[in-house]
Order: C-alpha cells, then structure tokens, then sequence
C-alpha cells in the first residue's frame, strides 16, 4: 500500500518537475509545446508490444507538424532502460505515430520526448504508474 | 593453586546467565511469531498483484503471423511426428525430443545439453513458448519454427542438414502428404545433380560447398522446404500450455473468482511466500504476468559455467536473430513488415550485456538445473543467489541490491514456488511419440 502511494507521489512530483500535465495532455519543460497520447492498447498492460498515436501542438495549440520527435525511457528507480527502441513517424497533421513500446515490468516509467520543429528543441516528460 | 570465586562474582554470573537467558528467549519469541503467526489478509494492491499471475489471466495463445498453419491441427500433427523423429540428425538417433523430454517438462535434467556433443547451454523447457516474442537464451531467434531449424543442423545437436530434412519431409509418404495439405505442391528433390545428398551452408565444409554449387532458386526452395518443416514443428510446440497449478486456485478463491476457501488451498507459509514473490522478494519485476516471465532479457550476475567466459548473451544474440534469414522479416516468413514490431523495435545498447531471458517458473519441478548453463543446481541456492547477488561478471547485475531476506523467508519463497508445479495442460497422446 505504502509502495503505492509513493508511486503516485513520485508520479506527481515529476509531473510538477517536468511541466504541466491534464489528463494526459503533457506541457514540454519550456512550455513550448503540448503533447497528449492514445494508446491503440488500453488499458495499458505489460509485456506487450503496442503503438500509441501523439497529438503535438505549440504553445498557441495549433498542431505541429513535420518535427522530429525523439523518446527516450526507461525505470529510474531501477536504472535501466525500456525494453524496446520505439520509432516515432508523423502520420496525419499534428499526429505521430509512436511505434514498438513494450513495458516489461509494473512499477513507475518516464518517457522522454524531445521534439525537434526545425526551430526550437524542447522536452516532454509522460509518467506512467503500470 | 586453587581459584577461589568470591559468592559476589558468582551472583554477578548467575545474574548475567538469566539476563542472556531472557533476552534469546525473546528474540525466539519474536522469530517464532515472525516465522508462525497467520498470514494477514490480501490488500487490493496486492490482489491486483495476484491476478495479474493467475493463469486465467492469460489470454488463448496468439496465432503467430510469421507462421500460416500455426494453428492447423495438421501441421501440428505433422510436428507431433517429426519432434520425436530420430531421422531428422546425422546419426539417426537423436530427436528433438532427445533433449526436450516430454516426461521432463521437455527439460533434459542436464546442465548443458548433450546430444551428438555437448551444447552451448542449458535446455529451455518449451511450454508456453507460443507466447514469447524470442527463443533461445539469448533470443538469437523470433519464432517458434525458426528455433526448431537451429538444432538440426547444429553439429553438437542433432547434426543434419537442411538438404537432407528437406528430402526426408518430400519424400516420406506420410510427410509428403501432410506438407502437400498444408503448403501446396511437392517440390521435386530427385535429381542429385541439382540437389545433394548433404547439403546446407556453413555446415561441414563437403556440405558448404555442394550448397555454394547449386542454384539460387534451388537453395530457396530448399530453404523453403525446410522452414515449412519447422512451421510443423512450431504447430505441435505451440500446444504445450501451462496448466492451473494450486497457486491458480487459491488465486481463484482469492479473487472471488471460485467458491474454494483460499486458506485450505496453501499452507501458511506458501501464502507468506506469495506475499515475498510479489512484495519484499522483487521477483515480479521480472518473473511477471501469468507465466511468470517478461520474456525478456536481463543480467543477474550468474557467474558462469566453470571454464566458460561469461556468456554475453543477448547483445549477440540481438545481431543474430537481425541477421537470421528464417526471420519475421525474412522470405520465408508469413508475416507483412508491419506485423514485425518485435523484431524491428529491439534494442540495443550496454544493457544487453550477459543479459539473458528471463524463464517461467510454471512447474519448475523436476527441471533443475536452473540458469543458462545450469549453474545453480536447487532452488534454495537459486533463492540464495537471488538474496545477495554478486556483481557480474561482464556487464551491469540488475539484480544487485541484497533482498535481505531471512532463512524462513527463503524458505517459504521455496515453498510457494513449489505450489507452481502443474501438469502440462494437453492431452497425454501429445506427450508420446505419434501412433
């Protein structure tokens, strides 16, 4: 129970340490854009592989399109890192396709999207309790 | 000379002895009410934690796509025939039940398999295996039929070729009738001129060379037909399931899911075991989900096989199963591209460094060893690694911080871990040779 709780607060924390999140739409570090996913696999289970579709916008939330987007992740309380190498590829406007995620153990995961629009590079962080 | 002890000293010992008396008794005190008091009742979170172990959580096997009969009765009856076929090696007598013994959970009770000689590591159980997006240790391979190739050609297993296995299924009347079912038309290996006797590369160097003399369109038709025998073979494999041992039914009847009362179904000391499993003892992080297993890869600090290197594992057998031709994105697999993610999303990087697949432990009795070259031998010492692992050898042990847990917690992990043994959940005729 306790382990629970220190999960969502640890949840919560990053959140405020890595911007704004409501529901699951996550605001970059500098706020310059704002990221919301679905995943094609809900809810969200362990060891298996699924795709989730990104919704980016900028800072006025008109949809961003044509950046690249680069993801990172992994368990920081057991400092290792995802069991897959994702891709994430544009698909309609303002959408990406995020590819190959598979989480291989419950417990607390970062995401790190860094997204690139050709002008500006800033960073999303998505906490997941699974 | 005599010691005299004055009557004080002797009050002051007697004092001293009750004192130390009282406090072991206390400290029995406490380890008697540590060690017997009755399991406290389940929290939601940890009955999300049971469940999620319970084998009626597992979903029916999925149909692997690289595979278009893997769930024809007919390629499975065909594997049946040919998993038990000492025809399929070099000296006619090893099958591949040779090592994957049915009466042994398709274990051979050996620490490195031997067959024709002896094999680079332990023999993996295969039930369940329809399941894992990987085979082999190190996952060099990413299907069930691509893993049943490797073994018949390797010299230390049952040493054929791919020439001759491909003749043996075309032209053994009741194999050729089967594959025309399942595949379409015979091919024709007849002329020996155009098709060896042995042939297969990177073989023995006679039977490289008569695969480097023949056609490209002959060696892909050669390829194809064996890849269709291990497609038969993966079919009969994929039938091997997991079936409900006493730790699904008491899951069962803690989860309101039968009318059983849960504490008549474990001891006391398999329930506290339960709770170390999911709690204390970590071993959910990678021994999850109903087979007990991520299927993925991890170093853990086993130290090798005496006389071996470390096994760097996975990080080769990443660029193997990359590399391999009978692979999801090869031509002789069903799949479209798209249905590949496994394979086009593995990682890389320093991670998979003697890192390697994490096993189920559904029924591990009677498969000991345990490990990838059957290092450790019981279950208690497979605990004791797990309590205090050392650092690994090569590579980062993920598995590095002490788990700190006391003799009767380990051997109560044992004992829950023995309420996993169940039978294979497929009618008996399967587990003997055909007819």
């Amino acid at each position: 129970m306790l382990k629970k709780y220190l999960v969502m607060a640890m949840v919560i924390l990053s959140l405020q340490a890595h911007g704004q999140a409501e529901g699951n739409s996550y605001s970059s570090e500098r706020g310059l854009f704002r990221v919301s996913y679905e995943s094609q696999l809900q809810p969200i289970a362990i060891n298996r592989i699924h795709s989730w579709t990104l919704s980016v916008t900028d800072g006025n939330g008109r949809p961003v399109t044509g950046a690249d987007i680069a993801i990172k992740g992994g368990m920081p309380q057991h400092n290792h890192g995802l069991a897959t190498q994702p891709t994430i590829e544009p698909a309609a406007e303002g959408k990406y396709l995020l590819q190959g995620l598979r989480f291989h153990m419950m417990g607390y995961w970062e995401l790190e999207l860094t997204i690139d629009d050709g002008n500006a590079k800033d960073t999303v962080m998505i906490a997941l309790a699974l | 000379m005599t010691v005299r002890v004055s009557h004080r000293r002797q009050r002051g010992f007697t004092r001293t002895v009750i004192i130390a008396g009282l406090v072991l008794l206390a400290g029995l005190g406490v380890w008697l009410y540590l060690a017997l008091r009755p399991p406290s009742p389940w929290t939601d979170a940890e009955k999300v934690l049971i469940r999620s172990l319970w084998l009626g959580s597992l979903p029916p096997a999925p149909a692997d796509p690289t595979n278009a009969v893997s769930k024809d009765p007919r390629a499975a009856a065909m594997g049946h025939a040919l998993f038990f076929d000492t025809r399929l090696s070099a000296n006619n007598q090893v099958s591949c039940a040779f090592c994957h013994r049915p009466d042994m959970r398709f274990t051979d009770g050996m620490d490195k398999a031997r067959a024709l000689g002896q094999s680079r590591r332990n023999t993996p159980s295969i039930v369940g295996l329809a399941y894992s997006p990987w085979l082999y240790w190190d996952g060099r391979r990413d299907s069930l039929w691509s893993q049943a190739l490797s073994p018949l050609e390797d010299p230390q297993e049952q040493g054929s070729n791919r020439m001759r296995i491909a003749r043996l299924v075309t032209t053994d009347a009741e194999y050729a009738e089967t594959y025309t079912s399942l595949f379409g038309a015979l091919p024709d290996f007849s002329d020996t001129a155009r098709f060896p006797t042995d042939a297969g590369p990177a073989l023995k160097p006679a039977w490289d060379s008569a695969w480097q003399g023949m056609t490209e369109p002959d060696r892909e038709l050669v390829n194809r037909t064996f890849a269709n025998a291990g497609k038969a073979i993966a079919a009969y494999e994929a039938l091997m399931l997991p079936g409900p041992a006493r730790f699904d039914d008491y899951a069962a009847a803690v989860l309101g899911e039968s009318v059983a009362d849960a504490d008549s179904l474990l001891t006391n000391d398999e329930e506290k075991g339960l709770r170390l499993f999911i709690g204390k003892a970590r071993c959910t992080e990678c021994h999850n989900g109903p087979q007990f297993t991520n299927f993925e890869f991890h170093n853990t600090g086993i130290l090798s096989y005496p006389g071996d290197l470390p096994d760097r594992g996975r990080i080769d057998g990443v660029r193997e199963v990359r590399s391999n031709p009978f692979n999801c994105l090869g031509p002789y697999s069903d799949a479209e591209a798209s249905q590949c993610l496994e394979l086009t999303h593995a990682r890389d990087g320093v991670e998979l460094i003697g890192a390697l697949k994490t096993p189920s432990l559904r029924n591990l009795t009677g498969t000991a060893p345990y490990m990838h070259k059957g290092q450790i031998k019981t279950l208690a010492e497979t605990i004791e690694h797990y309590n205090d692992a050392p650092f690994a050898m090569i590579g980062h042990n993920e598995a590095e911080n002490p788990l700190r847990l006391l003799p009767f917690e380990r051997r109560q992990l044992e004992d829950f871990l023995e309420t996993l043994a169940a039978p294979i959940a497929v009618d008996e005729r399967w587990l003997q040779p055909p007819r």
